[in-house]
Order: C-alpha cells, then sequence, then structure tokens
C-alpha cells in the first residue's frame, strides 16, 4: 500500500513537471506577452563624470573648461551629488578689439576728465563648486544604425554653490593719467552660484555613458558706473544678474 | 514491494517529455520588425513653432513660424516654411558698446532678419521610442532639413532708449538658406512635439537703408525732408515722421553704410511647436 502511494506521488509530481516546462504566457491577441523594460538601469548606482564646456554668451570673454561631477543614484530617475568646474578664460578678440578702439580718458583740448561706465558681461568664471541634484524623467531608444540600439536618457538639472570669479575692465583702466590704458582695472571675488541645465545621455554600455549638456549659471554681478576714466577706483557700483551658458560634452562611468 | 506496471505508469510523462523535447540545437536568432502602428506617408503635417535665437551677439531673435509639409514617403517630405520674427532687434551688447564705448558693429554683422520662406525637403532616417516616467511609451523620429528661400532684412538705426524708442530701416530682400536638425515626438496618430535646432543663413551684404545709399543718408542727414538729388527709390519721409527723427535716422544710416559691409549671417534658433498630421 505505502508503495503504491508513493508512486502515484512520483507520478503526479512527473507530470506536474511536464506542464510546467510547457507553461507560456500569452497575450490578449495570443501572441507571447514581451515584458519591455530598461536596458541600463541606474538605480542605487553612483556616477563619475567629465564634462567639457565653452561658453555661449560671454561674447568678450573666452571660456574653456571641466566640470567634474559626481552623483549618487538613489532610483531610476533622480540623481545628486556634486560637481567641481574650472576654467581657462581670457578676453575674447571682440574684447581685445573693444579695448583697441576706446575714447580718450580725458578731453584732448582741456584736459577735461571724462566719465564712463564699465562694460557688462566680462566676468571670468574661474572655477566652482556646486552641490547638484537631476531628474531624468524621460528614457528611450533610438536606431541610427540599422539594427542597433542607443538607449539614451533626458534629463534636467539643478544645482547651487560659490565659484570663483575674476572681471578684466574692458575700458576702465588700472593706472592713473589721460594716457591711453596699458593695463586694466582687475579683480577676484568668490561669489553664489545657481545653475540650470538639460542635457542627455547616450549609453554606450552600462557603464559608459556620453552626455551632451546645456547649463546656465547664475551670479550676481556689478558694474562700475559714472567713473572718472582718469582716476581708477571712482564711480558708483550697479548690480545686476549675470548668465553664463555652456554647452558641454562629457562622458560618466557608471558603477 | 513495487510492481514494475506501477512505476511504468509513474514514469510515462517524463517519458512522453522526453521524447517531445527536440534535441540541442544552434541558438536561432530571429529578427523582429515591429510594425509602426500609423505612418506619415502620403499625410500632410501643419506645425506652429516658436523660434528663439541662440547664437545671439550683436542680433536678438524671436517670432513665429509655420511650415506646411507633405510627407512623400515615412522619411521624406517636402515642405514650405515662413517665419516672422516680431522681435527682431540689436543685443544688449551692441547698445552697450555704443554707449559706453562709442563703438558699434559693422551693418553687415549686425543686419535684423525681419521675415524668411523657404522651400525644401526633410528627412527623417532615424526611429526611436521613449518613456516618460516609465509611463506611456512614445514613438519619435529624428530628422534633417534643408531648404531655399528669401529672407526680408532690416538694420535698427535708433537704440532702445532713444527718445520714441528704436526704429529702423528696410534694408531688403536677401537670398536665404535653411538648415536644420529636430526630433519629432508622436503623442498620436495625429499630434506631434516639435523640438528643432534650424540654422536660417542669409547674405547680408549691405549698401542700401529704405532705398537709399550713403550719399542720400548723409543729404537727409544735412537736409531733412527738404533733401534734393536723391537717388530712385530714396525718400526722406521713409526715415521718420518728423524732422528730428529722419535726420537722426539717417546719420544712422550714414555711418552705418559709409562703408559698405557684406557678411554671410547665420542665425541660429531653438524653436519648439506642435504639429498636426491629417
Amino acid at each position: 500500500m505505502r508503495s503504491r502511494l508513493t508512486s502515484i506521488v512520483f507520478a503526479v509530481l512527473s507530470a506536474a513537471s511536464a506542464a510546467r516546462a510547457a507553461e507560456v504566457v500569452y497575450g490578449p491577441d495570443g501572441a507571447p506577452t514581451v515584458v519591455q523594460r530598461k536596458l541600463h538601469t541606474m538605480s542605487s548606482r553612483w556616477e563619475a563624470g567629465l564634462t567639457l564646456g565653452t561658453a555661449l554668451n560671454a561674447s568678450l570673454v573666452d571660456h574653456y573648461g571641466g566640470l567634474l561631477s559626481v552623483t549618487y543614484h538613489p532610483n531610476e530617475w533622480a540623481d545628486f551629488g556634486v560637481e567641481l568646474g574650472a576654467n581657462y578664460t581670457r578676453v575674447s578678440a571682440l574684447g581685445q578689439e573693444v579695448r583697441g578702439q576706446l575714447p580718450p580718458r580725458a578731453n584732448p583740448r582741456t584736459g577735461t576728465p571724462n566719465f564712463g561706465d564699465d562694460v557688462r558681461g566680462a566676468d571670468q568664471m574661474k572655477g566652482l563648486l556646486l552641490a547638484v541634484g537631476r531628474v531624468a524623467p524621460i528614457y528611450g531608444k533610438i536606431n541610427p544604425f540599422g539594427e542597433a540600439s542607443v538607449h539614451f536618457q533626458a534629463y534636467a538639472l539643478a544645482g547651487a554653490g560659490v565659484g570663483m570669479f575674476r572681471h578684466d575692465s574692458l575700458d576702465l583702466c588700472s593706472a592713473p593719467g589721460s594716457a591711453p590704458c596699458e593695463s586694466f582695472a582687475s579683480e577676484s571675488s568668490t561669489r553664489p552660484v545657481g545653475e540650470l541645465g538639460a542635457g542627455m545621455r547616450f549609453y554606450l554600455s552600462r557603464t559608459v555613458s556620453l552626455r551632451t549638456e546645456l547649463r546656465a549659471f547664475f551670479h550676481p554681478a556689478t558694474v562700475v558706473r559714472g567713473a572718472d576714466l582718469t582716476t581708477p577706483g571712482t564711480g558708483s557700483t550697479d548690480r545686476y544678474l549675470g548668465v553664463l551658458t555652456v554647452l558641454g560634452v562629457g562622458a560618466s562611468a557608471l558603477f | 514491494m513495487t510492481s514494475p506496471r506501477t512505476l511504468l505508469l509513474a514514469l510515462l510523462p517524463a517519458a512522453a517529455l522526453a521524447q517531445v523535447e527536440p534535441p540541442p540545437s544552434p541558438v536561432e536568432r530571429v529578427h523582429v520588425v515591429e510594425k509602426r502602428p500609423f505612418s506619415e506617408s502620403g499625410r500632410t503635417e501643419i506645425a506652429l513653432f516658436g523660434p528663439v535665437q541662440v547664437n545671439s551677439r550683436f542680433t536678438r531673435h524671436a517670432g513665429v513660424s509655420a511650415e506646411l509639409a507633405f510627407h512623400l514617403r515615412e522619411n521624406l517630405a517636402v515642405q514650405v516654411e515662413g517665419t516672422w520674427f516680431a522681435l527682431a532687434v540689436q543685443s544688449g551688447l551692441t547698445e552697450e558698446l555704443a554707449h559706453k564705448v562709442g563703438q558699434a558693429p559693422v551693418a553687415s554683422d549686425a543686419l535684423l532678419l525681419e521675415a524668411d520662406a523657404l522651400l525644401g525637403l526633410e528627412l527623417m532616417p532615424i526611429y526611436g521610442k521613449l518613456d516618460i516616467f516609465d509611463g506611456k511609451i512614445l514613438r519619435l523620429g529624428v530628422y534633417l532639413n534643408a531648404g531655399l528661400g528669401a529672407a526680408k532684412t532690416r538694420l535698427q538705426l535708433r537704440s532702445s532708449d532713444s527718445v520714441g524708442g528704436r526704429s529702423f530701416g528696410d534694408a531688403g530682400i536677401r537670398p536665404a538658406a535653411g538648415l536644420g536638425g529636430g526630433v519629432r515626438v508622436f503623442l498620436n496618430d495625429r499630434f506631434t512635439i516639435r523640438l528643432e535646432l534650424r540654422d536660417r543663413i542669409y547674405s547680408s551684404y549691405v549698401s542700401r537703408v529704405n532705398g537709399c545709399g550713403a550719399a542720400d543718408a548723409a543729404e537727409i542727414q544735412k537736409s531733412g525732408l527738404s533733401a534734393t538729388g536723391l537717388s530712385q527709390g530714396c525718400s526722406a519721409g521713409s526715415f521718420g515722421s518728423n524732422e528730428n527723427d529722419i535726420k537722426g535716422a539717417a546719420a544712422s544710416a550714414e555711418s552705418q553704410l559709409r562703408s559698405p559691409s557684406a557678411s554671410v549671417v547665420n542665425n541660429l534658433a531653438f524653436q519648439g511647436g506642435l504639429s498636426w498630421l491629417f
């Protein structure tokens, strides 16, 4: 009796095993159900990236630099971390052209000093340290090369921190007198900086991706007004919101 | 003791499975082509954009643009586009340089694009999909377009802080071309979101403003409405409504025309919009 029971249990188990092997889930139209999902998941991963960029809207100053970032992705669509940036900056060719054609500092006939304003938009952002957060609501893929898919993610970012700035005046001299400027007034300062931006990430593999970004950096800037052109350090100061737009291209590693 | 018959019965399902399981074979790749739920082929598309210049150095442009396209194939369309830049003015940098250091860009660099019309082709070679917050999946297409046409141009003669505000002089119609690239995201089979970067390229040889050359402008600056000996098509009245405005605008035109300048201007604009396929 016991041996018969054992045989029946064995037979049932074997039948169940056979049935399981043949089990297929079908969708409503009879086709096998296909579950589409992200090829590259981001949750609980760290990301280190380097973005090289140049300023788009600073006609009077050239900016070329890099931004090193380290962020953590707590879920699929957000990450936060820190960014460290450094720029090589210089007065642009247009800025040099402006410097080369400045009006006289004093009336040539009477010697009376002329008054003038500093030109806005000549701040040079030398470096910055930011806390940054990114939201990536869009994930997708395109097929640019036949069957090869390129997966991408689109994101928006925002950050805040401090920046190191240098301002080389384009028209205010550093030495007193009425002779043409040989050196220009300059100053360095540390200011709060905010940033807003958007970008896209193209995955080369699960670990490496290429990124392209457009960022706008905001900072409180000042400009000298009504300065005596023959006497450095004169005039009043007006405040305005400085904006530096940077287009960047870079790569990042996820681990 | 287990009977041989019972054991045989118990092993029957396993034996059956062993019989239907095919022998191991090399993995076979099956190429699955997913049929697109809808096609643009043979359909007409109307799009409305809001272009904003992104390479503004001496000029600033923003306006509206409309496009009519007919999709000859899924990935090829012929299109006609018209743009009106309601805002076409000198940039803050240009005005600042004029006020603070008495300098101005040459006329060809500061030539403003008032409107243009282009006829061209669009190629959409890349398709893809995207989803937002792991929600609805949307289809997208990446496209390139190119076109040829004409552009209506103008020069700014008075700055924004002048009495009476900005004033402009007509600089004529110039040949133009357009090159663009963008993304079309299909919200459904009829409506799409369009994001595009469009380079409008136009010739900017400037020798006349309001039909007047540099000599005409100098004469108008000197004599105002009573200027004589002007070339054909040049009228002092086109520079303003009163003597002061006319003389001031003519002086600005004369200074910009004194050294005729030529260039090819790239007006690079980001434009976002919506389109309707029918």
